[in-house]
């Protein structure tokens, strides 16, 4: 295997070894559409609340992992001199954030085959009903979190302070994004907020496409606009050491 | 003084930091299979030369050749044939021994067998432990394996035994010696006098980011004067003109029924003729040479 096989391997099976990680990334997701699926019992109905669970339980546990997770391993790797000691080998310190990366978003998508499948075999979920759209707001939405997540390992300090950042904007983006609540039943001004964080954005086109509609354009620019912006600043900002 | 080719060569090194210099105008040449110590006291350039050195930080000035190249513009090149253990790195806590050599020897294009490295250096039992449950003394053998995975000629150990209890401490060092045996260079820093006096080949000792002296240990200790000390304890009553007078005794000094004797020559022999002629019975008789920490003290003049 060459360096990068192992490189990512090895840091696969670290992240499985979390076990913390490991059940807010996927196990919540899935334990959220079985106790919503006994409770609300979906059946065949097409009310649009039912689209609320599914899409709920994904964006909790991506932005779990993107916001939470990534930014905390990453600053402590440079915390505890990992990503130095690594400069000084022929590997280069950069492919150990690709390795998180892809790791990430294995498991994200992993997760997300998990939820639609529990929900729809278990409690009767419809499918996504748009998949194209589906799988555009999917992505476009991991790109989004995640950017954010490494602009927060970029700049903090301490794998304590980027927790903290991480934790924070997970629960604002929460209260936001309509995750802790469906957006219908929020204030129009929470919600017109929303549609501007990533995290509400993702929500509003997952639930679109899961009811059968394409996502709103401005849901998939301002994920678009996320991704770019913070990913640029994040590889343009991240200290090594 | 050097035997073989010189490996590592710098010469006029500057480095500030802000305001602080942080390493000025240091000098010194590396032969290949040497253990060069690069000793002095905490704050006094010794982690800085080395990362220099290493090329983790570019210098201000100065040129710096290890293995013939520039440590920044051929980085990728000497990457391959150096191995580093950095002052406080660690390593993911749930990461196992085995799989850190895997990984590290990964990295590298023609890496050590690390299977016979963990047997070798006395880890079998300690292979599937992950890294968060060993014991200081084996994390600082598992990085010094660490540094050796890549089979590099020039192996850089930054405060290696620094917070080990003594004996973690004495088994590293005998692990360092081991590493003589393999022909690689190794570049020591250390603030430790025992360390770099047992280990090293020659020393480069630094001070307020200048290097004070580079020597053998036992050319920087020849350097000082030959003074002697000789301690002993009397019972009774003890008067020191019985000794002042003898030629190679420069000073006695007497704290309650300690003696301390300070002298030249043979001053061993003088004393205690004297001592013996008047049947005076020195207890606990114990005779000090200057050593590596009385050296630094005379050219640093300080002591840690």
């Amino acid at each position: 295997m060459s360096g990068t096989g192992t490189l990512t391997f090895t840091e696969f099976k670290l992240f499985l070894r979390d076990p913390g990680a490991t059940i807010a990334t996927i196990g919540l997701p899935v334990a959220i559409v079985v106790v919503f699926g006994l409770i609300a019992q979906p059946g065949s109905g097409t009310d649009p609340i039912m689209t609320y669970f599914p899409a709920m339980a994904l964006a909790l546990g991506l932005a779990q992992l993107a916001l939470n997770v990534t930014p905390t391993t990453l600053a402590s790797y440079r915390e505890k001199g990992i990503l130095r000691r690594m400069s000084t080998t022929p590997m280069r310190p950069a492919r150990l954030l690709t390795a998180q990366l892809l790791i990430s978003i294995g498991l994200a998508v992993a997760a997300a085959v998990l939820v639609v499948l529990v929900g729809h075999l278990g409690f009767r979920f419809t499918l996504p009903q748009n998949f194209g759209g589906f799988v555009a707001a999917f992505l476009l939405g991991c790109a989004a979190l995640f950017a954010v997540g490494l602009l927060v390992a970029a700049v903090a300090p301490s794998a304590r302070v980027a927790t903290g950042v991480g934790v924070g904007l997970f629960f604002v983006s929460l209260v936001f994004g309509g995750v802790f609540m469906p957006a219908e039943t929020l204030p129009p001004f929470l919600v017109r907020i929303g549609d501007f964080t990533p995290l509400g954005a993702f929500m509003q086109s997952l639930r679109a496409s899961w009811g059968g509609t394409m996502p709103e354009p401005l849901h998939l620019a301002v994920l678009g606009g996320y991704t770019i912006v913070a990913g640029l600043a994040a590889a343009r900002l991240f200290r090594w050491e | 003084m050097l035997r073989g080719m010189s490996v590592i060569e710098v010469s006029n090194l500057h480095k500030r930091y802000r305001d602080k210099i942080a390493v000025r105008d240091v000098s010194f040449a590396v032969a290949e299979g040497e253990i060069f110590g690069i000793l002095g006291p905490n704050g006094a350039g010794k982690t800085t030369t080395v990362e220099c050195v290493a090329g983790l930080r570019a210098p201000d000035g100065g040129t710096i050749r290890v293995l013939g190249l520039d440590p920044r513009r051929d980085k990728d090149e000497l990457n391959s044939q150096v191995g580093v253990q950095l002052q406080e790195s660690q390593l993911p806590e749930r990461l196992k021994v085995w799989e850190a050599l895997h990984l590290y020897a990964s990295f590298y294009p023609d890496p050590a067998d690390w299977e016979r490295l963990i047997d070798e250096w006395g880890m079998s039992e300690k292979r599937a432990t992950p890294y968060g449950k060993l014991s200081g003394g084996q994390k600082q053998r598992l990085f010094i394996m660490l540094a050796l995975v890549g089979r590099p000629r020039v192996v850089f150990l930054d405060e290696l035994t620094t917070g080990l209890d003594p004996q973690a401490r004495r088994e590293t060092w005998q692990l360092i010696e081991r590493l003589r045996q393999t022909g690689v260079t190794v570049v020591l820093v250390t603030h430790f006098m025992e360390e770099a006096e047992r280990l090293c080949d020659r020393l480069a000792v630094i001070d307020d980011g200048a290097v004070v002296a580079i020597d053998t240990p036992g050319g920087l200790v020849s350097q000082m004067d030959s003074r002697q000390r000789i301690r002993f304890r009397v019972t009774g009553p003890f008067d020191k003109g019985l000794l002042t007078p003898i030629p190679e005794v420069s000073e006695v000094a007497q704290n309650g029924d300690h003696i301390e004797v300070t002298g030249t020559g043979d001053l061993l022999y003088a004393v205690t003729a004297v001592l013996a002629r008047h049947q005076i019975v020195a207890a606990g008789l114990r005779v000090d040479q200057a050593s590596l920490d009385d050296a630094f003290v005379a050219l640093t003049g300080k002591r840690f």
